[in-house]
Formats: structure tokens, C-alpha cells, sequence
């Protein structure tokens, strides 16, 4: 490298170097474990925290309207209704144990028919 | 998959790796911080692995150089109006040039006129002290691309600062 250059080079480094005195901002504030918690953090670590937060409100959500009470309770109603024993219905405490669920069911005058009508 | 570097190594380098995301991110301070933050995501994930073949350093800088480049082709395929409006602006804050001696002002004013590549080639090999072969490395080019760029710069950056003595 001939003296030009050296002269060069230096006043570039020290352009540089001025460029650089503010200096980098902390390693935590970018590594992406601790940029998370971080007050400035950025977007893609805002968009997972977001994503995360609403997970867990829908998880609570459901642990709340599905008790594991509830769920022994339909399981218990599925055994019931699938049982080989056609002539086995589920008896009624077990129909008012188990919650309402928010669909309607076919009126039953619409299934009725007459004794004659069923033998023919 | 987990990152196969310990974060203490590539702590000790960050104020090394910032300044040289800030020369890829034509000298934009927070532009920086996305494209370094982005760059440690890639290694965090694992998707970006250190394999040993070269010094972590110019490893991490190679990574750096490919966020930044492929941030800015995004911007650029969005507006080429933006491609040519970095080229003219002034990206440094009034506040961090009033530091400057008169004449870095100028060498960095006219070190940020040449051409990216240029420009990249300069930083690796006169600030940051890496060979040729280096810079080409991380800069994803051949060495003799690299030297050819780096000849042109030099010879571009004295001319524009000899022309700008005799204004």
C-alpha cells in the first residue's frame, strides 16, 4: 500500500469511526430471547408477544366454558347414546347434568306416528 | 432448531456487526437495528448455521449483508422512486453531524456517493481491516470481483475528493 493510499484509508477511518461514536444500541435490545421484553422491542417480536397474549385469553376462555366436569359429563352421555343396548336411553339426571348446548333439537311431534302406521 | 453459537461470542462483536449494519443500511441508524436484529433472528432460529468454514466475524458479517440486501430489493421492487432518492439524501441526523470535522464529513459524504458495492468493498477492507478474499466472502462475490470494486472505489473516492479541493 503506497502513501496515497495509507492517506487514504486513514481519513476514510476516521470518517467511520466519528459515523460510529454514538455507538451500537445494547446486544439485549436486538438478540431476539431479551428483545422481547424489551421497552423499544420490534416488530417481529410485537407480532409474536401479540399472537402469544391471544392464545392464552382463548385458552382461558375455553377452560372456562369447557370444565373437565362438562367434558366426563358428554363423555359419559356419547357411552350412553352408543351403547349396543339399543333400548338404553340416558336416564334423566344425566340429561339435566349435562349443559344445554347451543343448537336446537328436531321437535319430537314430528317423528310421532300412529301404532298402525308403524306396521305398515 | 436451536442457534449453534454461544450469544457471549456474538455479543462481543455486536458493536463491530451494528457499525457495519449501518454501512449496509446505507447509513440509516434504525434501518440498522432492523436488519442486525433480523440477522440474529436467522442465527437464533437456526436457519442461519456457523460451519466453521471462515471467522465467525466475517460469517456474522455475510449475514448481515444478505438481510440487508434482500430488505432492500423488497424496497426497491416496492419503488424505484426510493432507490433513487437514498442515492441524493443526506441519511445522517443533523445532531450526529455536528460532531463531524469538516473534512470526514466530506470523506463520508463522498464515501456514500459510490456505488454500493464500492462503498461495502472500502468499509470491509479499510475500516474493518479484512483481506480481499474476506470481503469478497462476505460480501457473496468472487475475490477478483472484489478487487476490481475495490480498485474503482478507491480510485472514485480520490477523485471526488480531489475535485471537491479544487471547488
Amino acid at each position: 500500500m503506497n502513501a496515497e493510499e495509507d492517506a487514504l484509508r486513514a481519513r476514510l477511518v476516521a470518517a467511520l469511526a466519528a459515523r460510529d461514536v454514538a455507538g451500537a444500541p445494547r446486544f439485549a435490545d436486538l438478540w431476539p430471547p431479551e428483545a422481547s421484553g424489551a421497552a423499544h422491542a420490534r416488530r417481529p417480536w410485537r407480532i409474536a408477544w401479540t399472537g402469544l397474549a391471544a392464545a392464552a385469553v382463548a385458552a382461558v376462555v375455553v377452560s372456562i366454558t369447557r370444565s373437565p366436569a362438562s367434558a366426563s359429563l358428554d363423555a359419559e352421555l356419547a357411552h350412553t347414546l352408543s351403547a349396543p343396548e339399543t333400548w338404553r336411553v340416558p336416564g334423566d339426571a344425566l340429561l339435566s347434568a349435562v349443559p344445554r348446548r347451543p343448537f336446537e333439537l328436531p321437535e319430537i311431534r314430528g317423528f310421532e306416528v300412529s301404532l298402525e302406521e308403524s306396521y305398515l | 432448531m436451536m442457534p449453534n453459537i454461544d450469544p457471549g461470542e456474538l455479543e462481543r462483536l455486536h458493536a463491530d456487526a451494528f457499525s457495519w449494519a449501518r454501512t449496509c443500511a446505507g447509513g440509516r441508524r434504525e434501518e440498522a437495528e432492523d436488519v442486525l436484529q433480523t440477522a440474529y433472528l436467522e442465527i437464533y432460529d437456526g436457519r442461519a448455521r456457523f460451519d466453521g468454514r471462515s471467522s465467525l466475524r466475517t460469517w456474522l458479517f455475510g449475514i448481515i449483508h444478505n438481510v440487508a440486501r434482500s430488505r432492500w430489493r423488497r424496497i426497491a421492487r416496492m419503488s424505484q422512486r426510493l432507490l433513487a432518492v437514498d442515492e441524493t439524501v443526506d441519511l445522517d441526523t443533523p445532531e450526529s453531524r455536528q460532531g463531524y470535522e469538516e473534512d470526514r464529513a466530506r470523506v463520508l459524504a463522498a464515501w456514500r456517493a459510490l456505488p454500493a458495492r464500492q462503498r461495502e468493498v472500502l468499509d470491509l477492507v479499510f475500516y474493518r481491516e479484512l483481506t480481499l478474499a474476506e470481503a469478497a466472502g462476505v460480501m457473496g462475490i468472487s475475490t477478483g470481483s472484489a478487487a476490481q470494486h475495490y480498485e474503482r472505489a478507491k480510485s472514485r473516492l480520490r477523485g471526488e475528493l480531489g475535485a471537491g479541493r479544487e471547488r
